[in-house]
């Protein structure tokens, strides 16, 4: 008996290896310092500057009322637009297999830049649809542009936010009583469907919304073309053709009043997007919601909104010359060997590096945060605000960091791993939080019981259980860092170039060929990164803005 | 005997394909108005699934139902649940969490156009008859299992359906409620004059619910009959196992149904038919001793095989000890080939 009770008695203290007071210590004081550092120090800088010269930020705003005015709008209609197609998909595909949820996902998965330059390639003029059917999409290069395509690039949060929620209550039960009690099907959708699905559907246009606001890679690809800029695009006008103080001072005003648009939904999301309980693996019973002519118009969505746009970048990419038919007899590979060669290889180098630097900080930062975070309100805190740059638009990042470090660091690639690092933080705690959230102590306690160490039972209790989360959050975070334009396109010096941003040149300079397959090459890299993503049964992951 | 009434559920050759595997196989079964029948099985044993194909919640491959003599399902018919008349009791209650209960117990009479004050009235009452009346402004979530339970089944009863279908209602309620809550059901069914369909894994909730308790295994029904009969008389060695203890003994039976041991006929014998200390009965050792609080029950060990004995009181023989017994009723099982248990 006495033994027993000494074992016990013994548990609580040798419970993790982080009980040992030397090494607790040392992850709080690197957590503080890289969240003062990396997150608050920028941010306070921004804040500050807003709170030093408002009159300043004020008289810029009124300079110009577009581009607030176009981002507004833009987020207005797509933002319902994206909530009532992501609705759709989700009861359509609730029973549909991985290949139709990946095709859904496609959006989130390929860059938005790339989406747009794809679209441009398939509906516009001298386009897919315009050499086979004469097609063209009426006001690709202008709001119709932007607008559709910011609705089917949010989808993906409304249509996941949903799926989460259809699989993990009980909603086919309460479907099936309401039936009982006499609903027709159109009755049950509206008494007992949607107010189910009505905090997936808040959290999910929250996303949307935020999510639009701050994209900057579909309007700069087409809607400066078409003289329609948001704020993204009007901050990225202000900074790269003019270097005066004038147009930083404007930048610097069009970022808070982006801050301003966002925060309070990015607020709110905090409470909304609780991730549902997971999936109570009850009996699946019936066939599908929506029967065969469901699933075919959603693999149409599919094909119209990624299928066609990603074949027709293809295409472009393999035909030697731009405006020759995208015929065999016309296909080479010269653009691609354009693709990585020169500059382009080197931007590549550089984004590949960055993506790598920033993937091994985030894993380690993230991981040691989550489990701060688990243990203490303060943790929780930190986890709170280390959250705040991701749910910021990448514009406001990066006017942070020219603010915070340009002094030493202008144009380097430090200045853009310190953003990413700051950015995708949080992307890389979530996964292994959750993680560390499902772990009992119990398996620890097991392997202590059978006679480890702490380093040892922690290896073989917890560390297999932990492993697919570090891949997931490193993997995530690899491929948002890999294609990320927004922040790198702000703070790239000439040997500093990002590949996006080298896309993006590419495309501003009219090299349609070079751009598709650089374009090719990135959507690649980024779906075989998603793939085991997508794979794996947390969905939520990809929940995030970008 | 009273003649019966004419049948309100008729399930007739009924076979479910689930996922491409076949749940219920060529299944018939009769509920009349006002009567009650338990489905008892393990799980896994198809009762669900033929509760769920009554209801219309998912379509049968081959036979017919019937309600209330109008063919819902089969041939070619497919009524969809909304307009079958039933009313059903969920396992884990599957009450609205967006409604209050008032607005829940309401649903089904607003839904088919009632006027609204007059759907609420007849909430009230349903509410207050099943002692719910202080809880009208609840949400699910601030309610306990059993309250829950009653909510659901006054949500299955308010627009006096013909057919009562109950999944397990008491599966996660405590120990007292899942005695309370089957006569409850029963007495509200024989009041309504709808037909019941009850389905349970527990034998002692089945007998306690139902005038037929219809033991189902592996998609076929095995034995339909009543309560006592099929306790006391089961067709199969799968049945007497699966309507509670049961020991299985080679003995022969005597003209006044008492069995002399051993023998040469397969005999079930219920634990409570079992006579200890008897003077000149078999002499067995005792394997094993549990206290249930009404008795003792003792697993014996005979030359006529393993017995089950249970007797009132606390334990008098502890493990090891011999004693004489005596089958004082047992039931030769029909002839079949089978073998379980």
């Amino acid at each position: 008996m006495q033994g027993v009770a000494t074992a016990a008695s013994r548990v609580p203290r040798r419970a993790g290896i982080l009980t040992y007071r030397v090494p607790q210590l040392l992850v709080w004081v690197v957590c503080i310092a890289c969240a003062a550092a990396v997150v608050a120090f920028p941010l306070g800088r921004l804040v500050w500057q807003a709170v030093d010269a408002p009159a300043a930020s004020l008289g810029g705003v009124v300079a110009s009322t577009s581009p607030l005015l176009h981002t507004l709008v833009a987020v207005a209609i797509s933002t319902p637009l994206a909530v009532a197609l992501g609705l759709a998909l989700a009861l359509v595909c609730q029973r549909a297999g991985p290949a139709l949820r990946l095709g859904v996902l496609l959006p989130l998965i390929v860059p938005p830049f790339v989406s747009a330059f794809a679209w441009v390639q398939a509906y516009g003029a001298a386009g897919l649809t315009d050499h086979l059917t004469g097609f063209v999409l009426p006001g690709l290069f202008g709001p119709v542009g932007v607008i559709l395509l910011l609705a089917v690039n949010a989808v993906p949060f409304p249509f996941a936010t949903v799926s989460a929620a259809l699989l993990a209550g009980r909603t086919r039960r309460l479907e099936e009583a309401a039936r009982a009690s006499g609903a027709d099907a159109r009755k049950v959708f509206t008494t007992v469907t949607l107010p189910l699905l009505r905090p997936a559907l808040a959290a999910g246009a929250v996303l949307a919304a935020v999510g639009a606001a701050s994209d900057f890679g579909i309007p700069a690809v087409v809607g400066m073309p078409g003289h329609f800029s948001t704020l993204t695009t009007a901050i990225y006008a202000d900074l790269s053709f003019s270097a005066d103080r004038a147009s930083f001072a404007a930048a610097i005003a069009q970022a808070l009043l982006l801050c301003l648009l966002v925060a309070p939904a990015a607020a709110a999301l905090g409470r909304l997007a609780e991730t549902p309980a997971a999936p109570d693996g009850g009996a699946v019973r019936g066939t599908g919601r929506a029967g065969r002519w469901g699933l075919s118009m959603a693999w149409l969505y599919v094909a119209v909104v990624s299928g066609v746009p990603l074949l027709a970048t293809v295409l472009v990419a393999l035909t030697r010359a731009y405006g020759l038919a995208p015929l065999p007899v016309n296909w080479s590979l010269v653009h691609f060997a354009a693709a990585v060669t020169g500059d382009n290889v080197v931007a590549l180098g550089h984004s590949v590096a960055l993506a790598l630097a920033a993937a091994a900080a985030c894993c380690v930062l993230g991981g040691l945060l989550a489990v701060l975070a688990r243990r203490s309100a303060a943790g929780r805190w930190l986890q709170t605000l280390v959250a705040l740059p991701f749910a910021l638009p990448g514009s406001v990042i990066a006017i942070a960091a020219i603010l915070a470090w340009n002094q030493p660091l202008h144009g380097t690639l430090l200045i853009i791993g310190l953003a990413y690092v700051a950015r995708f933080w949080t992307l890389a705690e979530r996964p292994i939080g959750a993680a560390l959230g499902g772990l009992s102590p119990s398996r620890l306690r097991a392997a202590q019981a059978a006679g480890a160490g702490p380093l040892r039972a922690w290896w073989v209790g917890w560390w297999p259980a932990l492993a697919p989360a570090c891949a997931a959050a490193g993997l995530l975070t690899f491929v948002q860092a890999f294609h990320e334009l927004t922040i790198s396109s702000l703070l790239y010096g000439p040997g500093s170039t990002t590949i996006a941003v080298a896309v993006l040149s590419a495309d501003q300079g009219g090299d349609v060929g070079t751009t598709a397959a650089l374009a090719v090459l990135l959507a690649i890299v980024s779906l075989l990164a998603a793939i085991p993503l997508v794979g794996s049964r947390r969905a939520s992951v990809w929940t995030g803005t970008s | 005997m009273s003649e019966l009434p004419p049948a309100a559920v008729q399930c007739r050759g009924v076979a479910v394909h689930l996922g491409g595997r076949a749940v219920l196989h060529d299944l018939d079964l009769d509920v009349a108005a006002g009567r009650v029948v338990a489905l008892l099985g393990a799980s896994g044993a198809g009762k669900s699934t033929l509760l769920n194909a009554i209801a219309g919640f998912i379509p049968i491959e081959a036979g017919e139902i019937r309600l209330d003599g109008r063919l819902v399902a089969g041939g070619g018919a497919f009524v969809p649940p909304e307009r079958r008349r039933v009313g059903v009791v969920f396992q884990d209650y599957a009450l609205w969490p967006h409604m209050t209960v008032h607005q829940i117990v309401a649903y089904p009479l607003i839904v088919r156009g009632a006027p609204r004050h007059e759907a609420g009235e007849r909430a009230e009452q349903w509410l207050a008859r099943l002692g719910l009346g202080d809880l009208a402004g609840r949400r699910p979530d601030q309610l306990s299992g059993g309250q829950q339970q009653r909510v659901g089944l006054a949500r299955a009863l308010i627009a006096e359906p013909r057919v009562l279908l109950c999944d397990e209602p008491t599966a996660n309620l405590d120990a007292r409620l899942r005695t309370e809550l089957p006569g409850e059901i029963r007495d509200e069914v024989v009041r309504s004059g709808a037909a019941g369909v009850y389905v349970t894994h527990d034998p002692s909730e089945a007998f306690t619910v139902a005038d037929v308790v219809a033991v189902l295994e592996a998609g076929r029904i095995l034995q339909a009959a009543g309560p006592a009969e099929v306790y006391a008389r089961p067709a199969s060695q799968t049945v007497a196992a699966l309507t509670g203890l049961a020991s299985f003994v080679r003995g022969g039976l005597r003209p006044d149904g008492s069995a002399e041991l051993p023998g040469g006929t397969l005999l079930m014998v219920r634990p409570e038919w079992v006579d200890l200390a008897v003077d000149g009965g078999l002499q067995a050792r005792v394997v094993d001793v549990r206290f249930t609080g009404d008795g003792t029950l003792y697993r014996l060990d005979s030359d006529a095989g393993c017995l089950l004995a249970h007797a009132g009181g606390e334990p008098r023989w502890g493990a090891g000890a011999a004693v004489s017994c005596a089958v004082r009723r047992a039931w030769a099982l029909p002839q079949q080939p089978e073998t379980s248990g």
